[in-house]
């Protein structure tokens, strides 16, 4: 996919969609990167610049925890995690987010 | 709160974050390459194209960092420690700017301290908010030679007040028992010649009517203070004395009391000692012996200007600076109101030659700061030497940065 059909990510969406990734379980920053990418069919592209800010942002929040522990291929991986703190977190962005999205596009869809 | 001891174990554990930082980055980079190379890129290209995709690592590495909220004290303890570095590398510069500041830091806090005590701080004692003092004003420009105390000057809005007053006049405020709880007075008595087992030193000595201290309520710290009935013609001399008196001269308090000093010649018994930090109704003018007012009968018996009865017999002869301790509830004003006409008509006796509009009025107050003369006095002069010693700072800093400008271009010139 060419570079200019990607979407920039909006100004604080980066961090509900790492704490959704993280929802089913833990993950290290690679895979993280890789699964917003994929499930979004390549549409956004999590910059490495951004993200590790991003993760370590949120652990100094105490959303999510790190720990080091092996990959499936045997090397040490720093893996995320999500904390309780993190799930309220998430609940309470992700209705933010279905409240904007619903706002905007009731502007965009207007009949008129 | 919570956050803040996450950061500080943070702080606390910097070193071994910075290596996991590492540790996370290249092991980013080698799952990326593994990526590309499993979809087929040669292992070269692999390499190449995850490098890329990290980016600028030192970049990367200072943003997550900045992640930790501990950029700001980092930065803040390395320019300490780049500015320590910097002092022991240059002794003598170091020294010349500590003693630059400290002489200017020094120079503003003595004037602010003097200030603090004569023009913001009230008066140590108990309740000085009930505190008025006393003085007249009068419409008449000049007044007959009467400049003698610090309260007494030109009023700034047209005439002249003054801040003493006759025996007579101090007795009818006395008298007056519906606005004052107590009403006092006291006049300065000059340097006396203090002569304790044949030494003698200047003392700076006070006369003060017997309600003196029970209305600043100063507790002795040994003895006891002047009552009324030291105060009266023909009682027993006697005098108490300042706390840093008795240390100085008696050997304390205590070694004070009963003993016998001579002042002008004119013996004196110590009956007790002020408390440690009293500095009398007047913080300019702070005696270190107190005696009553009749006292001046024996000490200006020999005044050549005539017989010192006149202080207690003549009614134009004003000398008492009055003080008083309101009752609760009564403002300066009220007081003012109702002390006014009987002040009046004690004048209009007194002063029969005097016009009519020239007659002194009374002004009550506020007198928690003591004597306001003082402060009017001082106050224009403290507040021009407070500016003189924040500038004298300000240069100091000045020519701190001047030499520090100075090292720095000397440095670039090697």
């Amino acid at each position: 996919m060419p570079a200019s059909d990607r979407l920039d990510l909006l100004q604080g969406t980066l961090d509900l969609l790492i704490l959704r990734t993280l929802l089913p379980g833990r993950s290290h920053g690679h895979a993280i990167a890789k699964h917003i990418q994929r499930t979004s069919e390549d549409l956004l592209q999590v910059e490495t610049g951004s993200l590790y800010p991003a993760l370590h942002r949120l652990e100094a929040k105490g959303w999510i925890a790190a720990s080091w522990e092996l990959s499936e291929k045997g090397k040490r991986a720093r893996y995320y995690s999500l904390t309780a703190a993190g799930k309220k977190q998430l609940a309470a962005e992700r209705s933010k987010w279905h409240a904007l999205s619903r706002a905007i596009g009731l502007i965009l869809e207007d009949a008129q | 709160m919570k956050t803040l001891l996450h950061k500080l174990t943070w702080l606390w554990t910097r070193k071994q974050r910075e290596a996991d930082l590492q540790e996370e980055f290249r092991f980013h980079l080698e799952e990326e390459a593994e990526e590309r190379r499993s979809s087929g890129a040669s292992e070269e290209e692999a390499r190449f194209a995850a490098r890329r995709d990290l980016g600028n690592r030192l970049l990367l590495q200072e943003e997550t960092r900045s992640a930790w909220g501990w950029i700001m004290v980092e930065q803040f303890l390395q320019d300490v420690r780049y500015a320590l570095r910097g002092m022991s590398a240059n002794k003598t510069f170091t020294a010349l700017a500590i003693l630059s500041l400290a002489l200017g830091i020094g120079a503003n806090t003595a004037i602010f301290s003097f200030m603090d005590s004569i023009l913001l701080r009230p008066l140590p004692v108990p309740d000085p908010q009930s505190l008025v003092t006393l003085a007249w004003h009068t419409p008449a420009r000049d007044m007959h030679g009467t400049n003698f105390h610090d309260d007494s000057y030109d009023d700034p809005n047209g005439g002249f007040i003054g801040g003493f007053f006759s025996w007579e006049a101090f007795e009818l405020f006395r008298g007056n028992r519906s606005v004052f709880d107590s009403v006092f007075g006291y006049q300065g008595a000059g340097n006396l010649n203090l002569t304790f087992q044949n030494q003698a030193e200047l003392a700076r000595t006070e006369y003060v009517s017997g309600e003196y201290f029970s209305a600043l309520t100063a507790q002795p710290a040994a003895g006891r203070m002047i009552s009324p009935d030291d105060d009266r013609a023909g009682a027993p001399a006697v005098a108490v004395i300042g706390y840093d008196l008795s240390e100085s001269r008696f050997g304390g308090p205590g070694k004070a009391t009963g003993q016998i000093i001579h002042l002008n010649s004119i013996p004196f018994t110590v009956i007790g000692v002020t408390p440690k930090q009293f500095i009398g109704a007047d913080p300019g003018l702070i005696a270190s012996i107190y005696i009553p007012m009749h006292t001046n009968l024996l000490l200006q018996a020999r005044d050549r200007s005539g017989s010192p009865d006149r202080y207690y017999t003549e009614s134009e002869y004003d000398w008492v600076v009055v003080m008083a301790r309101l009752k609760h509830g009564i403002t300066a004003s009220q007081a003012q109101a109702a002390l006014s006409g009987p002040f009046a008509a004690l004048e209009k006796r007194s002063k029969p030659k005097m016009r009519a509009e020239e007659r002194p009025t009374l002004v009550v107050r506020q007198g928690a700061h003591g004597l306001d003369g003082l402060q009017r006095r001082y106050a224009k002069p403290l507040y021009v030497l407070l500016g003189l010693v924040g500038l004298i700072l300000a240069i100091a800093c000045a020519n701190i940065a001047n030499l520090t400008l100075q090292i720095t271009s000397r440095l670039k010139c090697t």
